[in-house]
């Protein structure tokens, strides 16, 4: 245990993609690192449930209590561990005009330890939004400031996928990837026709070894956390490797509840020992949030509104717009039975193809896709039951039809940050450690209605262009906000202090000593996922922040 | 370095899960232990019910191969919603049987089934139950080796390089006139 007295070099507190980057670069740039997770350890070998089948637990994964029948494990039984829509003793609230849910990790690794792995760099209109359309704001950097960031991030997580020469799916540093499923190819050929493009994904998992890591074993059970490594996690690919330094300290169960501040710069961090229920304070050169984009605001809210002179802090939340859409294609019945586990989720997917095109909406949206004779699991059939509402031998024989002839269509799209989105502490509720809670006020727009509407009239098209039944399997219109799990902006950066709380450096305009290193900083949620950009930018930020110290600029 | 890798990783995951679907295939029935929630009288009932929606037919066997009526008594234990909707839905069945749906007539077990399993035109109070039963018994059934065996799941092995089945594809392709 350290002493009230000594002073750590770098506290980072949360270690998924942001932390786990951090902890990485700063530690090989021979920086010692303090990093404090809210969650526990993880231990894979124990904690993965990767190759487990559903008769080896006797709930079969819908859950002792049979939870999974009431919407209780979205992600279900066989996720990888600590992933949760509520945690015991820490709720959170939404104001009774929104609709929000707030999906959180508490283990070493955060979310990244069964996240999609898809990896998408921005674009680099993406970077100038209101230069390109007028809305949102610009961001203070550009695709050329991060591309080398991309490069370093995909080179070292392992990226696989294909250059295509697209400026709506910049290339990257990409290893080969695994072939496309038969319906896959079929999509790929049918859209042509549409003059819809389907292109390999980009997903971090390796095809080949690196450093270590074996490649992808394709069982399909990604989700899960990958015992090989093969699917890229903060835990596995960067904090176990910084471990070995000796320059890596890692506390778990630890809650940080505030952020104390001696003559304009953080001094301290105070957090609770989750195990004991005491508060610890340890001192701190540096302090960088990388907690998520919601938790890093709220701690900044916590800490008496620190680091926001411009009111920016807990604004701009966005999530990323929803949409699906599936249905039974007749030309993929009754199929040759294969092996199409590979990786979990597509090998195909579609860019946006309509950049620069006149729409009722703006930006785009990029398309993932399903479909394979997936592993059956608790609710795998569910479908075909309710289709034919049958019984007894008719229904096995539905069953064994339709298996694998079903593929979905999920839209992924960019919501535009609006004045009626953001989170704030709620002046009520504390959680069971005595830390105020965050607030949620969420509202689509008629932009981001409007691009849901032109996903589902696409999918349908697509779907009935194969000669199948298109039927919404989403629950409404629209995903709900936070839903896929994309809340970014919520402590942008920005040039101008008056409009923005960090720099484009991702340091605190008034509080050098802070920075922060997840998806807060963004100025806009791009229709591609946000962890490879947090990875990049929080690499970049490492750097500076390394030199910086060395400079003894902080 | 790298095959050797993948090749050893992709032996030491996929032989265990052989393994494992073989035996469990080959486990007789008591490889299911209830949680003895219901009553005798009850579970035979749901045992009944579980095989008449999952009955054995030429390609695998019925539900209770896969401890279907086990899988919901154990859910029902530790679930007050589930354990309602199953008592009432239970004690209905066996009041529209005279006492005992178990015993009586395959026709009379047919005739009221098909009363009642189709949502979309039946109304009342079994509808809603039959539908739960049908749900919970074909998850059990399918998270069974029995089941994984009936639709010919071929996955669950892992591979070193991704392949796709040429046959499959080619009749797709020629089906989808693509």
């Amino acid at each position: 245990m350290q002493t009230r007295e000594s002073i750590h070099d770098v506290v980072v507190i949360g270690s998924g993609a942001g932390g786990g980057t951090v902890v990485h670069t700063l530690t090989k740039l021979g920086v010692k690192v303090l990093l404090l997770e809210a969650g526990g350890p993880l231990n894979p070998a124990k904690d993965f449930k990767e190759h487990l089948m559903p008769w080896q637990v006797p709930h079969r994964g819908a859950g002792e209590d049979g939870r999974y029948y009431f919407g209780g494990m979205k992600y279900g039984f066989f996720e990888a561990p600590n992933g949760y829509w509520d945690i015991p003793g820490e709720p959170y609230t939404v104001a009774p005009d929104s609709k929000f849910q707030w999906f959180r990790s508490r283990i070493i690794g955060g979310r990244t330890n069964h996240f999609g792995r898809i990896s998408l760099r921005f674009s680099d209109y993406d970077f100038k939004p209101r230069s390109t359309d007028g809305l949102g704001d610009d961001w203070p950097i550009s695709y050329e400031d991060v591309a080398p960031y991309y490069d370093k991030a995909e080179a070292f997580i392992g990226v696989h996928g294909t250059r295509e020469g697209l400026r709506t799916a910049p290339d990257g540093i990409f290893m080969k990837p695994p072939a496309p499923r038969v319906h896959e190819v079929l999509i790929q050929k049918s859209c042509k026709k549409l003059g819809i493009p389907v292109i390999p994904v980009r997903k971090a998992m390796i095809t080949r070894a690196l450093n270590g890591r074996a490649a992808c074993h394709y069982c399909g059970h990604c989700g899960r956390g990958c015992l090989t490594a093969s699917a890229y996690s903060s835990s596995q690919v960067q904090i176990f490797p910084a471990m070995k330094t000796g320059r890596l300290e890692i506390r778990t169960n630890a809650m940080v509840r505030a952020l104390e501040t001696k003559n304009g710069r953080v001094d301290s961090v105070v957090y609770i020992d989750k195990t004991t229920r005491e508060e610890r304070r340890v001192r701190a050169r540096v302090v960088v949030l990388a907690a998520s984009a919601c938790e890093s605001a709220r701690l900044l809210l916590n800490s008496g509104n620190l680091a926001n002179g411009s009111g920016m802090v807990g604004r701009n939340l966005t999530d990323t717009v929803g949409l699906s859409v599936r249905g039974q294609i007749p030309a993929l019945e009754g199929l040759p039975r294969h092996d199409t586990d590979g990786i979990r989720g597509m090998h195909m997917y579609i860019p946006w193809w309509l950049f620069g095109e006149k729409l009722d909406f703006p930006r785009g949206y990029h398309v993932e896709m399903g479909g394979g004779f997936g592993q059956p699991h608790v609710g795998t059939f569910h479908g075909t039951a309710s289709r034919y509402q049958s019984y007894g031998k008719a229904l096995k024989r539905q069953i064994r039809e339709n298996y694998g002839a079903s593929i979905g269509f999920t839209g992924r799209g960019e919501m535009i940050p609006n004045a009626k989105s953001y989170c704030e502490i709620d002046p009520n509720v504390v959680d069971e450690y005595g830390i105020p809670v965050l607030r949620f006020h969420f509202q689509w727009s008629e932009h981001e209605r409007k691009q849901a509407a032109h996903m589902k009239k696409t999918f349908t098209e697509i779907i009935t262009n194969l000669g199948g039944r298109p039927e919404t399997i989403s629950a409404g219109e629209i995903t709900t906000g936070g839903e896929v799990i994309h809340e970014v902006g919520t402590i942008r950066m920005g040039d101008d202090p008056r409009t923005s709380a960090l720099n484009k450096y991702q340091q605190a305009h008034e509080v050098k000593n802070l920075f922060v290193a997840d998806a807060a900083p963004f100025v806009s949620n791009p229709d591609k996922n946000p962890t490879l950009s947090i990875i990049a930018l929080a690499w970049r930020m490492s750097e500076y922040l390394a030199e910086e110290m060395r400079k003894d600029n902080v | 370095m790298s095959k050797f890798t993948r090749r050893t990783l992709v032996q030491i995951s996929a032989a265990p899960l052989a393994a494992q679907v073989h035996q469990h295939a080959a486990a007789p029935a008591s490889a299911h232990p209830r949680t003895v929630f219901f009553s005798a009288h009850e579970f035979e009932t749901l045992r009944v019910l579980c095989d008449l929606i999952v009955p054995a037919d030429e390609v695998s066997p019925a539900a209770s191969t896969a401890g279907a009526a086990e899988y919901i008594e154990r859910l029902c234990a530790n679930n007050a919603r589930l354990a309602k909707t199953f008592r009432a839905g239970l004690a209905w069945l066996n009041a529209q049987s005279g006492g005992a749906f178990a015993k009586t007539s395959a026709a009379a077990q047919t005739k009221l089934l098909d009363s009642i399993c189709d949502r979309r035109k039946a109304k009342g109070p079994g509808v809603e139950f039959f539908d739960w039963a049908r749900k919970m018994t074909i998850d059990a059934f399918y998270t069974h080796p029995a089941g994984y065996q009936d639709v010919d799941y071929k996955g669950g092995k892992g591979m070193t390089e991704f392949e796709v089945s040429a046959a499959a594809l080619e009749q797709a392709l020629k089906r989808a006139k693509l």
